[in-house]
């Protein structure tokens, strides 16, 4: 198994889990990880863009790709955002299993 | 660590910053490392200290009772018993998982209620978790696939030490397969959506026994998927940082990738595939996956023999056939482009439909660029330094033409195709900060453009005297490829990022700032008259070689004529010869001796003019013509200086025996064979590896492989440079130049070792010509007559070889085997095709290899 996989796979453990338990934990990690991207992202957001999250936010007509498009243009550095939390949240949890 | 909407991003301390992220993660996971190995048997503190963001609670450590779960970090070298993947996790060790997942989200609510923003937070979140959940049907079932990938990638970015160590076991080009993965595919499609595929399988009462066994398998693939799509799926174009050090790392590489062949093939396979599926009206099934994994494992073994490939291939390999599967999955659901259309009519919108809608192609090529594959031009990719180097850097033309070699967009888009040049251009906008809108999705994330610049990396000098080849062309072209403003690419004004230019190269045009020289690599300078027509390529002798060298030489060549065949004659017949066999006809490497290599110091150049060949030594300051072309005629003059055993072996390098001659010849121009490969020249051993096993199977070991040029790579300035140094490219040999030395054998090397090379004479060819029709006759008794043959003798020589004799029609496995053997006499085995040549036909293969075989004495050998 290659390094990366094995990792991904070590980290959470996910591919030791029943696929529907992993897929559950998924869900959640990437909630987490989502939930401190927009806590940072909408402070960022021009008044414009902040209105427009709204609108997609509340529109039954919009779905989470489009959110998530929207922010990943709009955000700057939003990459950078993502991997500061998700690494943030990784290391929390390290820290908790030391 | 907070981020300004104005304020630019500083190249140097996002490198320090990434650096240092990436020190501490290593420390980090060492550490946890270490305590897990001491503490294995220790229960885990459940009420732990720490929130997510590495805030202090006031709390003690290791008080609870807690079972530890198995936390492995991926650090090879410190875990030399690193405990097996596979196997269920207890239920304790899910429960503490989950627990560690509740304190987080307990941490993050807390945090939320405290702030201004906590309800649009909510929102947004809310919206997320809705996402594709409780939509029945194919959009549904696409929108969870597309989450999916996302909340991989979400995941993926967790995993940085995966991420370094990957950059550590050289797979260093993955920023580039991220650098545009998940722009095309990755919102498109949802990467790692093997997963998703699996979830929603498993998710139905139906899935069988059968099913599920192969569902592990494409849970992997989609966890692959998501680490190479990390750093880049959600990076909206800049870097995540592990990914930029990946860029970091990836720069000691420049071999050329060929990803022509592999977007072809994938193309042709994913299109075979999908039309099977649809005519079948089926799902995706166990067999449809290994199917196309069979392709794709077809596709990716090709590359296995080269060392860096062989480590790339087991993620890229396997995000391909994830990336493709879940394509195909939507495609086959008809949802693909209703489900990632945004319903904004915004140009961006209509753009990003325009292209899924156009153009799939562009997504397979997008992947395959950003698997690592570099252009046919033989540069680099790195993503992410260009990006994020990016932060608002633009490209002007005339910078993108010096990045390039001299390309304008125009002659990338010649080279690289019409699609390839819409997300070069589109790049290029994208580093405009204030262009974020139209540059859209699309361009954001993909690497091609990062891949033109590490040309600069390389270290690429061009001194530009004629001014019109700094200006923009052809921009309505580059326009009409999607590129809303080429007026942002002339825009453009500065490379902020230097360190992209490495070598001691010198940035001579005023675009191009505070260059730094980082590390040895081939410095190539380009200069023209005030016509600018007659061009002189100089190149650094490389610390790889005179072979590599020689393709440095070619590369640049190449540039200036991304259409070869414009290129003035003798500059034609020069691309066409291999390189190898160039290095042997100049003296510069005589693999028969164990001194194989010529002495050149460091420092001094190999300079190429129309057809002439010279060696610029710098100790002694004298120039040595090795090859002077007047019309048709060439005076090849071998490098009679000192020569050396560069890779200490004392013994010559097996399977080519010719004796360098330091006497001066004059020939005709070579007449070149179908690859390119002089038919009657001297020292015309072709060597390659033939990776044929004495059973004759074919040797996939990407370990065993060992390019001609391997060896270390000397890094002193007064130290020789050696003639066959180590390929740490990874890079495929491109056609002609595709020509390893060392059979994979000690078989093979013995049959070779000891024979004697020679010109083959007239007589020699008559024999050839013989045996040649000999075998033919075996194989096809009625030979010419035999229809069977004249259809073969066209068929893909390359192709019929790398097929297992299983694969193989009762009517070809003797030609199958006479290809096999062929090779395993001859070290060569067939070329497959590029860019720039067809694949070698099974009667071109089998003329060269006779040639070969009478080369070195070995034609009885060849006879069936």
């Amino acid at each position: 198994m290659n390094s990366i996989k094995k990792d991904l796979f070590d980290l959470f453990q996910l591919d030791k889990m029943p696929p529907e338990k992993a897929n559950e934990m998924l869900e959640r990690l990437a909630s987490l990880v989502f939930q401190a991207v927009l806590v940072r992202s909408l402070p960022l957001l021009s008044e414009e863009d902040l209105t427009e999250y709204e609108r997609i936010t509340t529109s039954e007509d919009e779905d989470g790709a489009t959110l998530f498009l929207f922010l990943s243009q709009k955000v700057p550095e939003f990459n950078k955002i993502v991997t500061e939390e998700a690494w943030l949240l990784r290391k929390g949890m390290e820290e908790k299993l030391g | 660590m907070e981020t300004g909407q104005t304020q630019k991003p500083n190249i140097d301390d996002e490198i320090s910053a990434t650096r240092k992220e990436l020190e501490e993660a290593r420390a980090m996971a060492q550490a946890l490392l270490d305590k897990k190995k001491k503490k294995s048997s220790e229960p885990i503190n459940k009420d732990t200290d720490k929130d997510p963001t590495g805030e202090e609670k006031d709390k003690g450590k290791g008080g609870d009772t807690d079972k530890e779960p198995p936390i492995d970090t991926e650090n090879k070298g410190a875990n030399p018993n690193p405990e097996p993947t596979s196997g269920q996790i207890s239920p304790e060790e899910i429960k503490t998982l989950e627990q560690l997942i509740a304190d987080a989200e307990a941490v993050n609510k807390a945090k939320l209620e405290a702030n201004k923003f906590g309800g649009s937070v909510l929102r947004g979140l809310s919206k997320w978790e809705k996402f594709g959940q409780g939509e029945a049907g194919p959009k549904g079932f696409a929108k969870r696939m597309t989450k999916m990938g996302i909340n991989l990638a979400l995941i993926g970015l967790i995993s940085s030490v995966g991420v370094q160590e990957l950059a550590e076991n050289d797979i260093g080009t993955a920023t580039s397969l991220a650098g545009g993965i998940f722009s095309k595919i990755g919102m498109k499609l949802g990467i790692g959506l093997g997963m998703g595929v699996s979830m929603d399988i498993i998710g139905n009462s139906g899935a069988s026994d059968k099913v599920k066994k192969w569902l592990p398998k494409v849970i992997g693939i989609g966890f692959v998927g998501a680490a190479f799509l990390t750093p880049a799926g959600l990076a909206a174009g800049a870097t995540a940082g592990g990914a930029f050090a990946l860029g970091l790392l990836s720069q000691k590489f420049n071999g050329k990738f060929t990803d022509e062949k592999i977007l072809a093939r994938e193309q042709e396979a994913k299109n075979e595939f999908l039309k099977k599926i649809k005519a079948e009206n089926r799902e995706l099934n166990e067999d449809s996956i290994k199917q196309i994994e069979q392709e794709y494992t077809k596709i990716f073994n090709k590359y296995k023999r080269q060392r860096i490939w062989g480590k790339l291939l087991d993620g890229a390999s396997k995000l391909t056939v994830g990336s493709v599967i879940s394509g195909l999955a939507l495609e086959v659901s008809g949802e693909i482009h209703d489900h990632m259309k945004t319903d904004q009519p915004t140009e961006l919108g209509i753009k990003q439909e325009e292209a899924i809608v156009d153009d799939k192609e562009v997504e397979l090529k997008t992947m395959t660029h950003a698997m690592g594959s570099e252009t046919d031009s033989g540069e680099q990719q790195d993503a992410t330094h260009m990006r994020s180097g990016a932060g608002g850097k633009i490209l002007s033309e005339s910078e993108l033409k010096n990045h390039t070699g001299g390309m304008s967009n125009a002659d990338i888009k010649s080279a690289f195709g019409d699609n390839q040049v819409e997300t070069n251009a589109t790049e290029v906008k994208d580093t405009v900060e204030s262009k974020q809108t139209e540059a859209g999705i699309a361009g954001i994330k993909d690497s091609v453009e990062i891949k033109d610049t590490v040309e600069v990396k390389s270290g690429v000098e061009i001194k530009t005297e004629t001014k019109d080849s700094v200006e923009i062309k052809n921009t309505a072209e580059v326009k009409s490829e999607g590129v809303k403003d080429t007026a942002e690419v002339k825009q453009a004004t500065e490379i902020k990022d230097t360190e992209h230019v490495k070598s001691g190269a010198e940035a001579k045009t005023e675009e191009v700032k505070d260059t730094t020289s980082v590390k040895s690599e081939p410095a190539v300078k380009i200069e023209s008259d005030a016509s600018g027509t007659d061009k002189t390529v100089s190149v650094d002798f490389s610390s790889k070689g005179a072979i590599q060298t020689i393709l440095d030489i070619k590369e640049q060549i190449r540039h200036e004529y991304p259409d070869i065949s414009k290129a003035p004659q003798e500059d034609q017949e020069f691309m066409k010869t291999d390189a190898t066999h160039q290095a042997i006809r100049l003296g510069l490497y005589n693999p028969n001796d164990p001194e194989e290599s010529a002495f050149v110091l460091k420092g001094s150049t190999l300079n190429y003019s129309h057809g002439n060949l010279t060696l610029h030594e710098i100790k002694t300051g004298e120039d040595h013509v090795l090859i002077q072309t007047k019309g048709t005629e060439q005076t090849i003059e071998k490098y009679d200086g000192k020569m050396f055993d560069s890779d200490h072996s004392g013994t010559k390098i097996e399977g080519s025996t010719n004796t360098p001659s330091s006497n001066p010849e004059i020939t005709n121009t070579p007449h070149l064979g179908p690859n390119g490969l002089p038919e009657t020249v001297e020292g015309s051993t072709i060597i390659d590896t033939p990776h044929i096993t004495p059973g004759g199977e074919y040797n996939e070991d990407p370990t065993t492989y060992l390019h001609p040029e391997e060896e270390a790579v000397s890094k002193h300035a007064e130290t020789p440079v050696k003639n066959n140094s180590e390929d740490q490219t990874g890079a495929p040999h491109k056609n002609p130049d595709e020509h390893p030395v060392k059979p994979a054998t000690k078989e093979d090397a013995d049959s070779v070792k000891d024979s004697t090379h020679h010109e083959l004479t007239s007589k020699e060819m008559r024999q050839i010509e013989r045996v040649s029709n000999h075998n033919i006759h075996k194989i096809f008794p009625n030979n010419y007559e035999d229809q069977n043959w004249h259809e073969a003798k066209n068929m893909d020589a390359y192709k019929l070889y790398h097929l297992k004799v299983g694969e193989v029609s009762d009517e070809y496995k003797p030609l199958h085997h006479y290809l096999h053997k062929l090779s395993s006499v001859t070290g060569i085995k067939p070329l497959p095709g590029d860019n720039m040549y067809l694949p070698q036909t099974n009667d071109q293969f089998i003329n060269d290899a006779l040639k070969v075989a009478a080369e070195i004495g070995k034609l009885d050998k060849v006879k069936l």
